[in-house]
């Protein structure tokens, strides 16, 4: 058996036109879908149902350092989407050193990360929002 | 004054280049526009409705204007169309004049597309023995698109107007381009060149054989389509084997689709295309429509199998217009290859969005670096054209891949000349359903 290998240097992150980079350290992308794919509902005779979500909704949680320039890029795009609803744009997260990948045909800025500044460099979390997240899970 | 910018410069850096993108809702009509005022200054005009070309000199009774009513008298109608002019085609005239100063058995070549004519005279030639000898020849080919005529000099003249043809000699004979070809095809190029070429849909409105067949030809190189009507009797008889259905069907364009027309010139095609460009690519198919102003044809079972067939027999992939079930539809919808109209659109406004998404993310970016992150942008535009057309029902969601390949798996000569040829995707078109089967069982 090969030895694989996962290189976060190779993950690729697009939001609209841009890569998004200088991840934090430690949890740098979360990706969340807000519903599970089916609900179970059983009786008391142990007879189940299962109800199919068709909610693909979710959200791309990312977390980069204070210094990343993506935050001039998220940040643009937030304030397209306050000025004129102009920031919803095309996500795609892929793990290059793997075969995970999820897409978006639109995803915007859920809102602006709390922001605190202190004697040492802090994180910023972006939260990119999407009505549908089309998802693979594969491995390395 | 000290300028105030001398103190606070302000640098605004704008990425929103806009690329124009195909105009698939954009037809166009070509015609004489005899009438037409701008005529000999400009190659076309737009128009948003009918009634304006009357403002431009076009009278109601002209081609160009019934089409146009027809056209914007759908449900659903384009916002925008244009006219555009096209003069009267002209058959290609060469003269061959044969030189026999030289008395000795020659061999006299002409060469017509590449078929070499070759006549051997005898030891004393004249003018008049070379010039017959040659016609016969040439006469005798019915392949050939020029007719031979002339008694001491060769004229060759095209067989149909606009099809031209190409002439080579041997050194005994001269040879004069006494007349060149003109086409409606030259019309359109220059159209295109000259004038615009935002269109996607063209018109014409010639019935003529000669003209649907060299304007199908054309628009078989160009990412356009080319809706024709035809009232050529011969199309819904099956053993006609000359009409213009019959030989399109043959050649198996896939951007010319053709309409039967039991009357001549009601403009129809115009009622189709009217109805249906301003769609969503990929969002309607052009079965089962209604024509307003278009009274449907009267066919025979047989007759309508000649140009339509069955799921399972091919017809001649002419599209008719006639009463099903008491509503007037069109069928089938296709392009005289066999293949949907709207696949053909769909995959057009697919390569269209692909070109228009990367080249925008090439002209608004600083630059795409050459990395898996790059490739991800570029991957990504691919992705959302892809997802937009699923979205207006071209394409099944599910299918969609798209691929792109890690930039160190492309070649160092690729990467040095900035090649990327490492995107791939692929997916399933949606389709539609035009023909059901219901199998049942009903038991007392």
């Amino acid at each position: 058996m090969s030895l694989k290998t996962f290189d976060p240097k190779q993950t690729v992150m697009i939001v609209g036109t841009k890569i998004i980079s200088g991840f934090a350290d430690g949890s740098y992308i979360k990706l969340i879908r807000n519903e599970p794919m089916f609900a179970l509902k059983v009786g008391v005779d142990g007879e189940g149902t299962r109800a199919k979500s068709n909610n693909k909704s979710g959200r791309y949680e990312i977390t980069l350092n204070q210094s990343s320039r993506s935050n001039d890029d998220l940040s643009a795009y937030a304030a397209a989407d306050e000025l004129d609803n102009s920031g919803a744009v095309p996500v795609l997260l892929k793990d290059g050193s793997g075969r995970m990948i999820a897409s978006s045909l639109t995803g915007w800025v859920q809102k602006y990360p709390d922001v605190e500044l202190a004697k040492e460099s802090t994180m910023r979390t972006w939260i990119i929002e999407s009505d549908e997240i089309l998802i693979f899970i594969g491995g390395n | 004054m000290t300028p105030v910018d001398q103190i606070i410069e302000v640098a605004i850096s704008r990425q929103t280049a806009a690329v124009p993108q195909a105009g698939f809702g954009i037809p166009v009509i070509m015609g004489l526009c005899t009438n037409a005022s701008w005529l000999g200054v400009s190659l076309y005009a737009a128009y948003s409705s009918a009634d304006d070309m009357l403002s431009d000199g076009f009278l109601s009774s002209d081609q160009e204007y019934k089409r146009a009513v027809k056209l914007t008298s759908q449900d659903l109608k384009p916002t925008q169309f244009l006219v555009a002019s096209h003069s009267v085609p002209v058959a290609q005239i060469d003269t061959i004049t044969p030189i026999v100063t030289l008395q000795e058995i020659q061999h006299f070549i002409a060469t017509i597309d590449g078929v070499p004519y070759d006549f051997t005279s005898d030891a004393t030639p004249t003018a008049g023995e070379v010039v017959t000898g040659l016609k016969a020849l040439i006469n005798a080919d019915s392949a050939c698109k020029a007719a031979a005529t002339g008694t001491s000099t060769l004229v060759l003249t095209g067989k149909t107007e606009g099809d031209g043809f190409t002439t080579t000699v041997s050194a005994n004979l001269t040879l004069v381009h006494t007349l060149g070809n003109h086409s409606i095809t030259d019309d359109i190029a220059a159209l295109r060149l000259g004038g615009t070429d935002i269109w996607y849909a063209l018109l014409i409105t010639s019935q003529l054989a000669a003209n649907i067949e060299q304007v199908s030809a054309y628009i078989e190189g160009q990412k356009k389509i080319f809706i024709a009507d035809s009232n050529d009797a011969g199309i819904i008889s099956p053993s006609s084997t000359t009409d213009v259905a019959y030989t399109l069907e043959a050649l198996g364009y896939d951007r010319t689709a053709l309409l039967y027309a039991g009357s001549a010139n009601d403009s129809r095609a115009a009622a189709w295309v009217g109805g249906q460009v301003p769609q969503t690519p990929g969002s309607n198919t052009w079965m089962f429509k209604t024509l307003q102003g278009i009274i449907p044809d009267s066919l025979t079972q047989t007759q309508r199998l000649a140009c339509i067939g069955t799921p399972t027999v091919p017809g001649k992939n002419c599209n008719i217009y006639e009463e099903v079930g008491g509503v007037a539809i069109t069928e089938n919808g296709f392009v005289v290859s066999g293949e949907f109209i709207d696949v053909t659109i769909g995959i057009d406004w697919l390569v269209s969005e692909i070109q228009t998404n990367v080249y925008r993310l090439l002209t608004t970016e600083p630059k795409i670096p050459y990395t898996d992150q790059g490739a991800g942008q570029l991957e990504l535009q691919v992705r959302k054209a892809m997802l937009q057309g699923a979205t207006n029902g071209l394409i099944d969601k599910l299918s969609i891949v798209v691929t792109a390949t890690p930039v160190l798996d492309i070649s160092d000569n690729y990467r040095a000349a900035r090649y990327y040829p490492g995107l791939n995707f692929s997916c399933r078109l949606a389709g539609a359903f035009h023909h059901i089967v219901v199998n049942g069982v009903v038991t007392v």
